[in-house]
């Protein structure tokens, strides 16, 4: 099976911000926002975060604030929405700079996002989802603002989507589906409500989840996908259920997806790699406390240190 | 390299876009330019939001059927190729939504709409946003047309045993179904559709039977058939159901003992079926496994119905557990082995859970 391959994935995640002019980073532009935070927490991660400039990943992340709403946009002059602006804020967190910020505006972005019903809007158009909800959560909580929105309701909205099996969907009656519940779970644990989750019926949820080759998957009857490693495993650490599944295949299952030669993490064994599933494979071996990686907070997505340095500093 | 081109020509476009509201833009940038290059960039990139967004924003000034009937065609096209493009999907439903509050006849788009999730979910298997779309629409339909929905469903998902979103979908369906008749104050009609209702679960449980035991071994099925009994139990068990002159209790309890006799049978077959080359009988055992924990915690009665002693016929549920999957004998023990207080705590828990209410959500 081998070993984490350190090295190699910290310079997988510098050559994919070199390489900014090819035809797949063009076609990806819209949501360079994610992918930055992706890249940067990974090489957190692997404690090797400092092999960046950040005062240019500051300059960049800048320039694309939109100064009229309030809100982030995925990459420069495009639209702002609750995804990229989360990113952001996650960014600034982690590289210890939320001072930039004009954090009354962008609160006032998030919160004004939030409808009747107690659920959020991804952006102006209206979409609605769970994960927007857990987006203006953990911004609002980062950036320690939580009082502008109406707590109650954001949570009852997402109690509304929680289904029979203990799962919960992008909105009522959807789906149960690993990554919403991350969201669910993730927001309902920032604002103290875990209380409401059945943590025996979600927990075999998720742990039903693990398949025979170790890997979790996202819903049943799929393939495993590193992605639900981070996922599934978050919230049944939330929850307080990860002592229920066999952790030893699934960080095998995660290290035999590394490209040993050339670095990154794919889906599944042998597919090709990038950042998303990089990011997702090492967040997950973290959150499996593998030995040299930084553990993380599986509610706010971030390096455990960088979470307590929100907390407990002044600012 | 010609596209890579033009892309970069392109991009700019969301730029511009933003001084829409200046009072000039439309001499300098109008409307249908936006639209055209738009589109171009769309075909190449489907999940660029803010590219979506400047459409919605020309359609916004002046929205009119015909170019919101011919906005639904370009994110069919690009659908067609990208199914999983989930800004596709959202910018579908932003349309279909000003259809809905300007020209308000939705029946033809729904029925049109929910037949082309239909064709992407046979390219694109168990897509969640094409599912979700499909199970959106079902707030705009009729009592008819989610009957007729069902029907048409029925052989699609006989052909695909193994696509959890189809059997959710029906789900969906039924639920909305049994919410409109639960809605029904006038006590007659309110009896009718009770009894309509309980006959129409059991259909669909006759009818998952049969699909079990042809597909051995299929995760979807066995999950549908959880939601199905749990549905039948909790409809045929609620207190103000059995007030209703269609039933009496006595008939109730006698029907549940018979429900509860045929699933436990059925349970028993499924463990004891003799190894095959495919493993399909090793599954089958799994899920049926399952089946009897989800009956035993999600499903609590009172005492009356000498449920627990039902259960225990089949067999101890931990050992049926740990001999059909060991491999998750971590999540058997900790699920099964807890402390009396914390597992009464759980058994209320579940029991909250039985109205009808819930059962939407």
């Amino acid at each position: 099976m081998g070993e984490l391959k350190v090295d190699k994935h910290v310079q997988y995640i510098l050559s994919v911000e070199k390489k900014k002019d090819s035809f797949e980073a063009l076609v990806m532009e819209h949501l360079r926002m994610n992918g930055a935070y992706w890249g940067l927490t990974t090489l957190d991660l692997l404690q090797n975060v400092a092999s960046v400039d950040q005062e240019e990943v500051i300059s960049w992340l800048m320039s694309c604030w939109d100064r009229e709403s309030g809100g982030f946009a995925g990459a420069i002059g495009l639209d702002p929405h609750l995804l990229y602006t989360l990113s952001a804020v996650q960014i600034l967190a982690l590289l210890n700079r939320l001072d930039v910020l004009d954090i009354e505006m962008i609160s006032e972005y998030v919160a004004g996002l939030q409808n009747e019903d107690g659920s959020f809007s991804g952006d102006m158009w209206g979409e609605i989802d769970t994960r927007f909800s857990y987006c203006a959560i953990c911004c609002l909580s980062i950036l320690r603002r939580m009082d502008k929105i109406n707590l109650g309701k954001a949570v009852n909205y997402i109690l509304s989507c929680k289904n029979l099996d203990g799962g919960f969907g992008a909105t009522p009656g959807g789906e149960s589906h690993a990554g919403q519940i991350f969201c669910c779970v993730g927001a309902l644990s920032i604002t103290g409500s875990l209380h409401h989750v059945d943590r025996d019926l979600l927990g075999w949820w998720l742990c039903e989840r693990q398949c025979t080759d170790g890997g979790l998957n996202g819903r049943p009857e799929k393939l495993a996908d590193v992605c639900y490693s981070w996922w599934v495993l978050s919230s049944l650490i939330m929850i307080d259920r990860v002592h229920w599944i066999d952790k030893s295949k699934l960080t095998e299952y995660i290290l035999n997806c590394q490209d040993s030669e050339n670095g990154g993490i794919s889906d599944r064994p042998d597919n090709a790699v990038d950042v998303f599933h990089t990011y997702f494979g090492v967040a997950g071996l973290s959150l499996m406390e593998y030995p040299g990686l930084k553990p993380i907070d599986p509610a706010y997505a971030l390096p455990i240190d960088v979470v307590n340095r929100i907390f407990f500093s002044k600012f | 390299m010609e596209a890579r081109r033009s892309y970069k020509s392109l991009i700019n476009v969301p730029k511009r876009r933003n001084s829409l509201n200046a009072t000039n833009f439309e001499s300098q940038f109008p409307g249908t330019d936006i639209m055209k290059h738009s589109r171009s960039l769309l075909i190449l990139s489907p999940d660029f939001g803010s590219v979506w967004n400047s459409r919605k924003m020309v359609l916004s000034r002046e929205p009119n059927l015909a170019l919101l009937i011919d906005e639904l065609n370009l994110s069919m096209l690009i659908l067609s190729y990208s199914p999983k493009s989930e800004q596709s999907w959202s910018h579908r439903r932003w349309v279909i939504k000003k259809i809905a509050e300007k020209f308000h006849d939705l029946y033809d788009i729904i029925g049109k709409e929910s037949e082309f999730v239909k064709r992407i979910a046979e390219k694109s298997k168990m897509n969640y946003r094409a599912w979700d779309h499909r199970c959106w629409l079902i707030l705009y339909m009729n009592q008819g047309q989610m009957l007729d929905e069902l029907d048409k469903s029925r052989n699609w998902s006989e052909l695909h045993v193994a696509d959890n979103c189809c059997y959710h979908y029906r789900r969906r369906l039924m639920l909305n179904l049994l919410e409109d008749s639960s809605l029904k104050d006038d006590e007659q009609k309110s009896s009718f559709y009770m009894c309509h209702s309980v006959d129409m679960l059991k259909e669909e449980l006759k009818w998952n039977l049969h699909l079990i035991k042809t597909y051995m071994g299929r995760e979807a099925l066995w999950i549908h058939r959880r939601h199905l009994s749990y549905y039948l139990i909790s409809r045929i068990t609620n207190p103000i159901e059995i007030s209703s002159p269609c039933k009496v209790q006595l008939e109730m309890i006698s029907a549940l003992h018979c429900f509860l006799g045929e699933e436990m049978e059925l349970v028993h077959t499924c463990l004891n079926i003799p190894a095959d080359e495919f493993d399909d009988a090793r599954a089958q055992a799994q899920h049926a496994a399952t089946y009897l924990l989800w009956i035993s915690k999600k499903i609590v009665l009172s005492p009356e119905y000498r449920f627990q002693e039902k259960l225990m016929e089949v067999g101890d549920l931990k050992t049926i557990l740990m001999n059909t999957s060991p491999e998750k004998s971590l999540t058997w023990e900790r699920l099964l082995d807890q402390s009396p207080a914390e597992s009464e705590k759980n058994h209320l828990n579940f029991q909250t859970s039985t109205s009808m209410r819930d059962l939407k959500g």
